[in-house]
């Protein structure tokens, strides 16, 4: 390896280009030994240029991958009806939830659930501030993932998460009536508000750079990890 | 509509048919196999270390190679030993590098259908 750069410095480079840490130290350690046969056999050769080293590891890595083999796939058919079957998902399952309820409270005391009760707003609120969060962070966290994991860089990963973003700004979710059970929900990019609209678009924004920050954290940590332990 | 089958992926795999080859005779570490293909081809061929080691771990993952960690000269290595899988697909390769080689020799030496071809 490149007496310029240390074998740590080649897993953190490798890493940062988007490459496993667990690939990254497999490489780095058999590159490591490479360059001690060439010193201990004298030989005249030597590693090649570092980023030569570093480009050809990614690419031929990132060949392997689903994403370079099928991009169209990943970047723009996939995530659309992911994040719809996730929205449609999230929004049937308050509804299983009422029903379950009411169908619970009707078994113990024989009658409907009471309209006017404390718990109801509080079940509205629930159900209207969990239909605006939980659908879109599940389904940036669900698109994103796959991307990083299918090997797409970091930037191309979060383009891919574009319908995430879409249905976050254009989901509508609002109370009616707080005594009652009665949230509705829908989708409309066109709407008064916008800036509640661009505050929601905000929820996958920030569910991408937590995933991004906790990435490089995990990475760092078990590039450490490798290293020390070896 | 049938889908002509051309030689491309093959020609790119002269490396791979190259590292199964010599793999097939021992296992190797990544730099036993570089110098292997240096000694083998009388330093006519010659592929860096950003090729073969990429290229180990991508026949790995396809289950053509198998690796296992042993102790050489002191040191831990990685060695690299080809599967049932890959000796069916260094057969293959050779199968078609004979064709191939065939083929162009045809052209070079200037082919029995050169004429019929270019008329």
């Amino acid at each position: 390896m490149s007496k310029l750069l240390s074998r740590k410095n080649f897993m953190i480079s490798l890493c940062k280009r988007g490459i496993p840490a667990r690939y990254a130290w497999r490489v780095s350690k058999e590159l490591n030994d490479h360059a001690e046969d060439l010193n201990e056999n004298q030989s005249e050769s030597s590693l090649g240029d570092t980023n030569e080293l570093l480009d050809q590891i990614e690419s031929t890595y990132k060949q392997r991958t689903f994403a370079e083999r099928h991009p169209l796939l990943v970047f723009l058919m996939a995530p659309l009806p992911v994040v719809i079957m996730i929205y449609i998902l999230s929004m049937f399952l308050p509804v299983l939830m009422v029903h379950v309820a009411n169908s619970a409270y009707h078994f113990i005391n024989g009658t409907e659930l009471p309209t006017n009760t404390i718990g109801l707003p509080l079940l509205n609120w629930g159900i209207h501030i969990g239909l605006l969060l939980i659908p879109a962070i599940l389904s940036t966290i669900v698109i994103f993932r796959w991307a990083r994991i299918s090997g797409l860089k970091p930037f191309h990963s979060a383009i891919s998460c574009i319908p995430a973003f879409l249905l976050a700004f254009g989901f509508q979710s609002m109370i009616f009536q707080p005594d009652n059970l009665s949230v509705a929900f829908g989708f409309s990019l066109l709407s008064v508000d916008i800036v509640r609209q661009l505050l929601q678009t905000l929820i996958p924004a920030l569910a991408i750079f937590y995933m991004l920050h906790h990435e490089k954290v995990k990475q760092q940590r078990l590039a450490e990890k490798l290293v020390t332990t070896e | 509509m049938t889908r002509k089958r051309t030689n491309s992926e093959f020609i790119n795999g002269v490396p791979e048919l190259l590292l199964l080859r010599l793999l097939k005779n021992k296992p190797m570490y990544g730099y036993e196999l570089v110098q292997a293909i240096r000694l083998a081809t009388d330093s006519r061929l010659e592929f860096g270390e950003g090729c073969i080691y990429p290229l180990l771990h991508k026949l790995e993952a396809e289950k053509i190679l198998q690796s296992r960690s042993k102790k050489a000269n002191g040191r831990s290595r990685i060695v690299y030993t080809v599967t049932k899988k890959g000796q069916k697909k260094l057969s293959e390769s050779m199968n078609r590098w004979h064709d191939v080689k065939e083929a162009i020799e045809l052209v070079l030496q200037g082919g029995q259908n050169e004429q019929t071809a270019f008329t």
